[in-house]
């Protein structure tokens, strides 16, 4: 006999110390053994179980094949949904051809050219910021840059050229709070600073941006972190400062004097 | 004997998804997916049929097109005749789905925690048989109620006697460790395991799954 197994084969039950689960039975037709033994401990032994190969379900049903030419109750049957004769029904097409009148993609006139240099930034609300900030998941007291926001799942996956900080939801934000994004609208930024926090424009390039947000991409490969890059002239007015690598934690105040409005690292 | 099983329980819990003992909570969809790429990947796909191209018979056009009266043909050996080829009929090739592999783990924890949920999982010391009787067996499982097949999983090898003991019993199975998978936990009612077996699948539930 297998070792230690006499112990079993004397008591008429199986010891299972699972918890009473009297109330998740959902069904009145199981048969259950209740024996109670020993008092504290109640086994159940199920005449079902849990996990059963005829009860194995997917989340999506399968689709069916449509079956064409395969008679009158198919739907599908004799002329197998191309209608009556002619060319289409005979053969193909080419697609977007309109039998000879000047077709759609030629009537209708083109537009525009692509910009190859335009940047698309990631919207936040700071309604959503504040959510996060309650359920606990931002730390307030720290300076929040991109990373956090991306590590938090702020803005999804994927952080184009920056972030872009927006107001819906700005009168949730009634601490300060200190930002390092890419771009600011102007009430949100007001209703930062009302509140007591401050928002500061940081530039970051590509690469910057993907130091800032894996850095451990740059640790794998064994390369140092890129040096971050001064914003070219087209947008030095439209960023406050450069950004820092790696993420920086405490925020740059800003000198209300004239003299010096951005600091360098 | 239930002290052996409480240090099952506080093994496999840390492990295994969260014991699911309401119907609910059980990830069913992906035991379903996973038993589904199980069978697919098993189906031989050795089905064939000939084209019209392979079908043994010349093209010749069998008689004039006008003047005889009968239906217009050109070989005798399209989809229409007896004898000939068959369209868009099977050919042989390989069922197999892809599965991604923390999915197929994922598949096995559940699996796992289902039979531990409702008590249908026991671990002993080792499963070493003093003889090669199938006798003792057939007792050990005749006590236990409401299982009809039972699913012995050990360690590394097997060894002799419990392969010998096992072997003409159609509702006890043998597996190493490494042949667990989730049809055969679902298809069998009881499992049992060797402390080894439970060592040896918690340190490959462990191994981070690499690119």
């Amino acid at each position: 006999m297998i070792r230690a197994k006499l112990s079993s084969l004397l008591s008429p039950h199986l010891y299972r110390p699972t918890a009473p689960i009297l109330s998740h039975f959902p069904s009145p037709q199981s048969s259950l053994h209740v024996s109670p033994r020993r008092g504290s401990l109640v086994e159940i032994i199920r005449s079902y179980s849990l996990l059963s190969l005829n009860d194995l379900r997917d989340k999506q049903p399968r689709k069916q094949k449509k079956r064409k030419g395969r008679g009158i109750g198919s739907g599908l049957g004799k002329t197998a949904g191309r209608g009556h004769k002619g060319q289409k029904a005979r053969g193909t097409m080419k697609f977007g051809f309109e039998g000879g009148q000047t077709p759609m993609r030629r009537r209708l006139p083109k537009r525009g050219f692509k910009n190859p240099f335009s940047l698309t930034f990631q919207p936040v609300g700071l309604g959503k910021i504040a959510k996060l900030i309650n359920a606990g998941k931002i730390d307030s007291s720290e300076l929040i840059t991109m990373k956090t926001l991306k590590d938090v799942g702020a803005i999804g996956k994927q952080i184009k050229d920056g972030v872009r900080l927006m107001g819906r939801g700005a009168e949730q934000i009634q601490w300060p709070i200190h930002f390092e994004v890419s771009r600011v609208t102007v009430r949100a930024k007001e209703a930062v600073e009302a509140a007591g926090g401050s928002v500061r424009k940081v530039y970051y390039n590509k690469l910057g941006l993907k130091a800032l947000v894996k850095p451990e991409w740059f640790e794998k490969k064994g390369r140092l972190l890129p040096r971050p890059a001064r914003p070219p002239p087209k947008q030095g007015d439209k960023v406050d400062s450069i950004g820092r690598l790696p993420a920086p934690t405490k925020p740059i105040p800003f000198i209300t004097m004239k003299k010096e409005a951005t600091l360098s690292v | 004997m239930s002290s052996k099983q409480k240090r099952l329980y506080s093994f496999l819990s840390r492990d295994c998804v969260s014991l699911a003992e309401s119907f609910s909570s059980l990830k069913r969809d992906i035991v379903h997916r996973v038993v589904r790429w199980q069978l697919a990947k098993q189906q031989q796909g050795t089905h064939s049929t000939k084209t019209i191209s392979e079908v043994s018979g010349t093209g010749r056009k069998p008689y004039q097109q006008k003047g005889l009266g009968r239906a217009r043909h050109g070989t005798l050996r399209g989809p229409q005749f007896r004898g000939g080829a068959t369209m868009h009929g099977p050919k042989p090739r390989s069922h197999a789905i892809k599965i991604n592999k923390k999915v197929r783990r994922l598949g096995l924890k559940v699996a796992l925690s289902a039979r531990a949920g409702e008590g249908k999982l026991l671990v002993f010391e080792d499963l070493e048989l003093p003889t090669h009787k199938t006798k003792n067996i057939v007792n050990f499982v005749k006590e236990m109620e409401s299982t009809k097949k039972v699913l012995l999983v050990d360690g590394g090898t097997i060894n002799g006697n419990l392969k010998l003991a096992t072997q003409n019993l159609h509702y006890v199975n043998v597996l190493p460790s490494i042949g667990l998978n989730v049809y055969s936990i679902l298809l069998h009612d009881m499992l049992v395991m060797s402390r080894d077996a439970v060592n040896r699948i918690v340190e490959h539930m462990h191994t981070p799954i690499n690119r």
